[in-house]
């Protein structure tokens, strides 16, 4: 049985429904991101697993445990909020120590795991400041302490690194990672951006409008995105609109204008989308004829925008040092079989 | 160049009002303290403790202050008490209804302090609408005193200066993270603790601010405890002005302004310093 198990939430505002029938199931230890644009119900669906929103419809189960009667404060869930949410008028430890205090634990005991907290997330020494005191990693840091010491059954993470300039970001999508890893705790993360999605989770649920519109883990829900909307939110892809003109056994043929190809996927109706990913596109060998409208350097790499005959696509090839196309040039773009992928309008 | 004159001139015109009607009177009246008087006469210049012998002396003027001091920190904490719990709710209501109970918070500020006054005294004087009603009722047998008490004049203060409580705590509420409540409860606090522990902390500095604006309001204030405690129940403001109005004894009456004026200003101070350290990482 799933750690986490989430059948059919719903949650409605007035006549608007932000989650709209969500299943999900966590295993225990996992790691799972909840990805999806702004208000696509990914932080309704972390709150109503928190408990500070009461559902619609639908039942939250911790640990084979009905959640529908438990309080937010009797759920035993450490989150890390946006914002980090601490406590400016406590010191660092007793931020930390919060948790504990409000379970009753003796001060001894707890100094000692405020101690053990802080140390897991390299703050030590700085036990004595005030929040304002810190940077805005060490701030997160604390957060992250103050929730994990409480060794709770779920950790919740809501957008924890949208505060944090690009640089600490990635630091900290792999400190949060590593730390997740080692205390092996059942974690959920919600944000919008993909990279850090991709990056820590052991799976990824794409919500769209409301849903999950698709899950799995990381690289297969890439490759495999099944709709326009999950391709195009995951990294970026070119999408074409295609017409299945034959079908034989996961491979497809489609037209599209005057061309044909072969692509693969499973897709019902014949009014479909093609998704070619700008990174699995290259210029070599016999391809579809094309002309370099503008030629972007991006450091490592270049990014190219190709006019086809089956419309305009966008190529990245990786900067190897040699020479790129120069705009103005004629190419042939060619991709292997397996990247030329269908998926839902 | 211009950078630096154009700061003081742009506060010339401020700074000339408060000297010539701010601080000139304060410094006159404080001259005027230490000038004599006698009923033969009248005001003599020169200068004499003799005043503030008096004003400090004098059993009847000790029950005075006493009397106002008392009064402004009964009238303080029950501000307290009604006023930040009241903040803490308007700042938990959703849009519509928050603008329109602040509106309703501010009601008696539209007033005026006379009209104000003198409807408690219409309500709830000896033959005013609440006792007529109880007594028709048969609940009480005498009139509830209520006008020309202690208690008729810190009530009707509290009305008047409750506002500036709410407003006080409600904008340091404002700079409250919502996220630390929802943090708070997930730690496994109850939200009595949350508020005692997390909430409260955070509006001190409100609360104080409000205390030191409804105390001194409050120990200063004249037309409320003149209508409704009346002559029987003087407070210092009242005395000074007997002394000015009645007595014509101008030197007494600056003495009891001064001897006002220097005990709230160290009180307010004292208060700050204590409450400012206790709450010291609240207020950086």
């Amino acid at each position: 049985m799933p750690f986490l198990e989430i059948q059919g939430l719903v949650k409605r505002y007035g006549t608007v429904a932000a989650v709209d029938g969500v299943d999900l199931a966590v295993e225990r230890g996992e790691f799972l991101s909840l990805l999806g644009p702004s208000g696509c119900g990914k932080s309704t669906t972390l709150l109503a697993i928190a408990g500070f929103v009461e559902p619609s419809a639908g039942r939250i189960r911790i640990d084979g445990r009905e959640m529908a009667q438990v309080k937010p404060n009797r759920r035993n869930i450490g989150i890390v909020f946006q914002s980090f949410a601490l406590f400016p008028h406590m010191t660092v430890a007793e931020n930390v120590g919060f948790g504990l205090e409000m379970r009753r634990m003796p001060a001894g005991e707890r100094a000692g795991r405020v101690k053990e907290a802080l140390a897991l997330v390299r703050l030590g020494e700085l036990a004595d400041r005030y929040p304002k005191q810190l940077s805005g990693g060490q701030q997160q840091r604390v957060a992250l302490a103050r929730a994990l010491v409480i060794r709770p059954d779920l950790l919740l993470l809501d957008e924890p690194m949208s505060s944090l300039d690009a640089k600490l970001r990635e630091e900290m999508r792999v400190e949060i990672r590593d730390i997740q890893r080692r205390v092996a705790i059942t974690t959920i993360l919600v944000t919008h951006d993909q990279a850090e999605a991709l990056l820590m989770a052991d799976r990824v649920a794409v919500m769209d409008r409301g849903r999950i519109a698709r899950v799995g883990k990381p690289y297969e829900v890439y490759e495999d995105p099944g709709s326009a909307f999950v391709s195009n939110f995951l990294g970026r892809t070119n999408l074409i609109a295609a017409t299945v003109v034959g079908r034989d056994d996961g491979r497809l043929r489609l037209r599209i204008g005057e061309v044909e190809i072969d692509a693969r996927g499973e897709v019902d109706g014949d009014e479909v989308m093609l998704s070619l990913r700008p990174e699995r596109l290259s210029f070599d060998g016999a391809g579809l004829p094309g002309r370099v409208e503008s030629c972007l350097f991006m450091g490592g790499q270049w990014l190219y925008r190709v006019s086809t005959a089956i419309g305009e696509l966008v190529v990245i090839r990786p900067n190897e040092g040699g020479a790129h196309v120069a705009e103005g040039g004629a190419v042939r773009v060619a991709w292997p079989a397996e990247a030329a992928r269908v998926v839902h309008g | 160049m211009a950078s630096r004159v154009a700061p003081y001139a742009l506060s010339a015109p401020a700074a000339a009002v408060l000297a010539a009607f701010m601080a000139a009177p304060l410094v006159m009246v404080l001259l005027l303290s230490f000038n004599s008087f006698t009923m033969a006469t009248g005001i003599q210049p020169g200068f004499t403790w003799a005043n503030y012998v008096e004003v400090l002396g004098d059993q009847y003027f000790h029950r005075i202050f006493g009397r106002t001091f008392l009064l402004a920190a009964v009238v303080t904490l029950v501000a307290v008490l009604i006023g930040a719990p009241e903040a803490y709710i308007i700042h938990r209501m959703r849009p519509p209804w928050r603008s329109i109970f602040l509106l309703v918070v501010l009601g008696p500020l539209l007033v005026s302090v006379i009209v104000r006054t003198l409807g408690w005294a219409v309500l709830l004087g000896n033959r005013g609408l609440v006792n007529a009603a109880l007594m028709n009722l048969g609940l009480i047998e005498r009139p509830a005193e209520f006008m020309y008490t202690f208690t008729g004049m810190a009530v009707a203060l509290v009305h008047v200066l409750v506002p500036f409580m709410v407003l006080s705590v409600w904008a340091s509420l404002r700079r409250l993270d919502p996220a630390v409540e929802a943090a708070g409860l997930s730690l496994g606090a109850s939200q009595m603790t949350v508020l005692r522990r997390i909430v409260l902390p955070q509006a001190m500095p409100g609360i104080l601010s409000g205390s030191l604006i409804v105390f001194t309001l409050a120990a200063s204030a004249f037309a409320t405890p003149a209508i409704v405690g009346g002559r029987r129940l003087k407070v210092a403001a009242m005395a000074a002005y007997d002394e000015f109005l009645n007595s014509q004894n101008w030197p007494l009456g600056a003495a009891i302004v001064v001897v006002l004026l220097l005990a709230m200003v160290t009180i307010v101070l004292g208060y700050n310093r204590i409450v400012e350290r206790r709450f010291r990482q609240v207020f950086q």
